[in-house]
């Protein structure tokens, strides 16, 4: 499936970002599993020096090998699903509209829509250390309404972003009135 | 009653069948939501040839168990004759 059907593209439509989490901000995470991934190393290590009956008996090194399997699997799925649930995250800026698409879990979503034009303020913040490094943060899209607002966390030069969807949503703001004055003749 | 090294063997074969319906709904999740590009594409690879490797090395290390050997058995079993 192509993003363009996924969000219903229009005719006059151009997708103009199509915005992820930065991928550093998923580090962590494979840190984490390299972590994890060592400790049936380390326990192999520890059990063939401190008791290697156990490894040349049948059925505990069956029971051993079994489990570190298991565990390897786990770690690999919970990683691969901690990568879709990251990667699924996405926010579509097309020329009309943001589509905000957020993987809440395996089995929720949500999607929201906003038209450029009912944007009133966009803020980018950037805090902390490693944000600070790798210049990502968050770029906050306000709307006149209070319960409808954007946020997209930790996404790439959000000054850079927030800049843009500012002038998208003038040039967006410019092509409606224009609309509605030809309307009114 | 007597339990032998294949209950494990079964119980690890229905951990497969959960671990593969599970990789199953995440890829199925990235080809929906048009994420399939070069990055994910590339994750989801490292994922099976990880997935490959473990299964590969496990069949490896347990090719000569015998799966009919005992755990465990009540029957003759010295605990229940002589508990203490």
């Amino acid at each position: 499936m192509h993003l363009s059907t996924l969000i219903k593209q229009k005719d006059y439509e151009k997708i103009v970002h199509v915005l992820r989490r930065d991928p550093i901000t998923f580090v962590p995470r494979i840190l984490l599993f390299l972590i994890l991934s060592l400790i049936p190393i380390l326990a192999y290590y520890f059990l063939n020096n401190y008791f290697p009956a156990l490894l040349q008996s049948p059925v505990p090194f069956t029971l051993l090998v079994l489990f570190a399997s298991i565990f390897y699997l786990s770690i690999s799925l919970f990683l691969y699903t901690e990568f879709t649930l990251f990667y699924l995250d996405v926010s579509i800026v097309t020329n009309d509209r943001i589509v905000e698409m957020e993987q809440l879990g395996l089995f929720s979503r949500t999607i929201s829509e906003l038209e450029l034009f009912r944007i009133q303020d966009v803020t980018s913040e950037v805090k902390g250390l490693f944000p600070s490094m790798f210049h990502y943060g968050n770029v906050l899209v306000k709307t006149a309404s209070e319960n409808s607002h954007i946020i997209f966390f930790n996404i790439r030069n959000p000054e850079k972003i927030r800049e843009e969807l500012i002038k998208l949503s003038h040039e967006d703001r410019k092509y409606h009135m224009n609309a509605i004055a030809l309307e009114e003749h | 009653m007597t339990l032998t090294l294949s209950v494990p063997l079964i119980i690890y074969f229905i951990f497969l069948f959960v671990y593969l319906t599970f990789i199953c709904i995440n890829l199925y999740h990235l080809v929906a939501s048009a994420s399939l590009t070069t990055a994910s594409f590339i994750f989801t690879f490292l994922i099976f040839a990880g997935t490959l490797l473990v299964l590969y090395f496990t069949a490896i290390l347990l090719m000569p168990i015998d799966w009919t050997t005992t755990i465990f058995s009540t029957i003759n079993s010295e605990f229940l004759t002589t508990p203490f």
